[in-house]
């Protein structure tokens, strides 16, 4: 899995060095800021030889030396990331290192300081709440992205019986349970088939029951849509369940990336399961490992931070 | 056995007393119930209240009368009323008032109400358009526009411009504001789900925006009407030759007070239509709204 994807430290080597910091920030900023404009070119057609360069080397996401600075902090400070189409990374870190805001700069709903960021034009996100719009009912939600809404009904109720609650189109979203909502959300995220799909917590809200569902659930329509999938969640097990390389942000750079060469479909008591379980733990500061069930990342103050993490691993 | 009898009580309380405080009977019939019990108080003491007060001030009314607690020259009785209206209903004044009067708050309302919508939402989807206005009618919003009619009758005279003005300035505001703040008030998180899914402006607006602001809006257009009515009444005070206003000052001047109240009821029965009607919009623009109140 890993094969078919950089590791950031050669990425770095690759492009970041040669490129400018402040420049590739406006150019970074025209990739993104004309959105939502229609005129925007499809990816992998873009007017910037970044862009192209991207594009031409099969990435569907290339973000460089990304920095965000919040309040004279860097929150985000040379982040490296990038995917080709059907990657599922997940995301990990302790609370308050950057997750949403990396999420939230790939989406286009914030602006990178410095760095290179290049993402696909069509693109969704699943948000740790629902966000359904109140006054519109769920089919009309699921459809927002649409140009044509009314026209896209048939495709709105087949997306919702993908996420099994086909007889709630005609709803309110003040009548759903949180569970329903949800999978709304993920109907409206998929239904624009996005070559980019943001996960931000989206289970966290959800029993674990729920969740278990979820996970399968989204782990088929990804199988089917082959969107790059970046999934920031606290919950290790469900990253080592769902994604292909599990990524730990800390100290504002992703400090681990980790390949997961687990065949699917995952068994949480596959010993390379629980091998892997033990080094994400280890990375992210806890050190007890937890048997069964899954395993939060508390969100603690003190996680010791391995900036060259390759050696210690495997 | 003193002793007996003065612990016994207080332990019984000590038992009982947090029982009592911690617990609630939900059930349908319970006493501690929330739902049913306010249903059943809003449908009795709505109906009740909203019948029974008026009629009781209108019996009230006619008692006063006949023990003599005052004349029928001052007050005259709620028949002498019913009387008047007849008496206009056979004169034809009457239907020659209403729609004149009615034409005057509409058109005032109309005029008002979409330039506030207008620029409320102008104001609250674009940061110039909030700069350009909002400051400015923040400020004459504070003047009360009773105080405008002098200003607007020497600059519009005292025909029917001057009234349209006012009732126009009346009508402006409360749209204003209520739609500006509902729709800068739109979750900005519902916004940027929008943005996420590639919407335009236009389209974020359309979607997301309206029919998130809609309610806000809609109080706008309430008060407006209430507004608009009020400022009708005042604006018929002043010369009018025409409508509602000019019956009464025209019986005023010819003491009839029966047809001074019958002319005050006809703006009150506006009043309460008017409350109705836009009852009746707020159900069917709002369906996915809650109707949950506290009591
Ligand atoms: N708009 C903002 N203005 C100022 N500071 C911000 C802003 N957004 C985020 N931050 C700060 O940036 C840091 C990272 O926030 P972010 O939301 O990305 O964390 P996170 O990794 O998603 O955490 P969590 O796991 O708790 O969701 C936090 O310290 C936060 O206070
Ligand atoms: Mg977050």
């Amino acid at each position: 899995m890993s094969a078919s994807v950089d590791a950031p430290e050669n990425a770095t080597v690759d492009g970041v060095s040669t490129v400018d910091g402040v420049a590739t920030a406006d150019r970074a900023a025209a990739t993104l800021d004309g959105f939502p404009a229609p005129a925007e070119p499809a990816h992998g057609v873009g007017n910037t030889d970044e862009v192209r360069g991207a594009a031409e080397a099969g990435y569907v996401v290339e973000a460089l030396g990304v920095r965000r600075v919040f309040n004279g902090r860097a929150v985000l400070d040379g982040v490296d990331l990038r995917l080709r189409k059907g990657n599922f990374v997940a995301l990990l870190g302790p609370s308050g290192t950057g997750k949403t805001t990396l999420l939230r700069i790939l989406g286009g709903l914030d602006t990178a300081d410095a760095g290179r960021v290049i993402v696909p034009r069509v693109r969704s996100t699943v948000f740790q709440e629902p966000r359904l719009i109140p006054a519109q009912r769920v089919w009309r939600n699921v459809v927002l992205g649409a140009r044509r809404p009314r026209a896209a009904r048939r495709r709105a109720t087949d997306a919702l019986a993908e996420v099994g609650i086909a007889g709630h189109a005609n709803a309110w979203p003040r009548t759903l349970s949180g569970g329903e909502a949800q999978r709304v959300a993920l109907a409206r995220a998929l239904v624009t088939e996005p070559d980019l799909l943001l996960l931000d917590e989206p289970f966290a809200a959800l029993d674990a029951l729920t969740r278990i569902r979820m996970h399968d659930l989204l782990a088929a329509l990804c199988a089917r849509h082959e969107p790059a999938v970046v999934l920031v969640t606290h919950d290790v097990d469900e990253a080592i369940l769902l994604a292909d390389r599990v990524l730990v942000l800390s100290g504002g750079a992703i400090a681990l990336d980790q390949a997961v060469d687990i065949d699917k479909p995952r068994n949480r008591d596959d010993p390379r399961f629980l091998a892997l379980r033990a080094t994400l733990l280890e990375q992210l500061g806890v050190a007890r490992t937890v048997g069964g069930g899954s395993t939060e990342v508390a969100a603690s103050g003190h996680h010791p931070v391995d900036r060259n993490p390759t050696t210690d691993l495997h | 056995m003193t002793t007996i009898t003065a612990i016994a009580p207080d332990e019984k309380a000590a038992a009982k007393a947090p029982l009592n405080r911690a617990l609630i009977d939900l059930s349908p019939n319970g006493r501690g119930r929330v739902v049913a019990m306010r249903q059943r108080i809003r449908f009795w003491g709505g109906w009740t209240l909203r019948v029974g007060v008026p009629m009781l001030l209108i019996v009230f009314w006619q008692l006063a009368l006949n023990w003599h607690w005052t004349s029928e020259d001052t007050l005259p009785s709620p028949k002498t009323i019913v009387e008047a209206y007849k008496y206009l209903w056979g004169n034809g004044s009457l239907q020659d008032a209403i729609p004149v009067s009615l034409r005057r708050a509409g058109e005032g309302l109309l005029l008002g109400g979409s330039a506030g919508l207008v620029i409320g939402i102008f104001a609250g989807l674009w940061k110039l358009g909030e700069e350009i206005f909002d400051a400015t009618l923040q400020m004459l919003r504070t003047v009360p526009f009773i105080a405008l009619v002098p200003l607007f009758v020497t600059w519009f005279g005292i025909e029917e411009p001057s009234k349209l003005a006012l009732i126009t300035a009346a009508a402006l505001f409360p749209l204003y504001l209520n739609t500006f703040h509902a729709v800068k008030g739109v979750d900005q998180k519902l916004i940027e789900a929008g943005k996420t899914f590639g919407l335009t402006g236009f389209q974020i607006a359309r979607r997301i925006i309206f029919p998130t602001a809609l309610p806000g809006i809609l109080t706008g257009l309430r008060f407006a009407c209430s507004f608009s009515l009020l400022s009708l009444v005042l604006a018929e005070q002043v010369n009018a030759t025409a409508g509602i206003g000019y019956l009464i000052i025209n019986a005023q001047n010819n003491q009839r007070p029966d047809i001074v109240i019958a002319g005050i009821w006809i703006y009150a029965v506006l009043g309460i239509l008017i409350d109705f009607f836009m009852r009746g919009v707020e159900r069917l623009a709002l369906p996915w709204r809650a109707r949950v109140g506290i009591g």
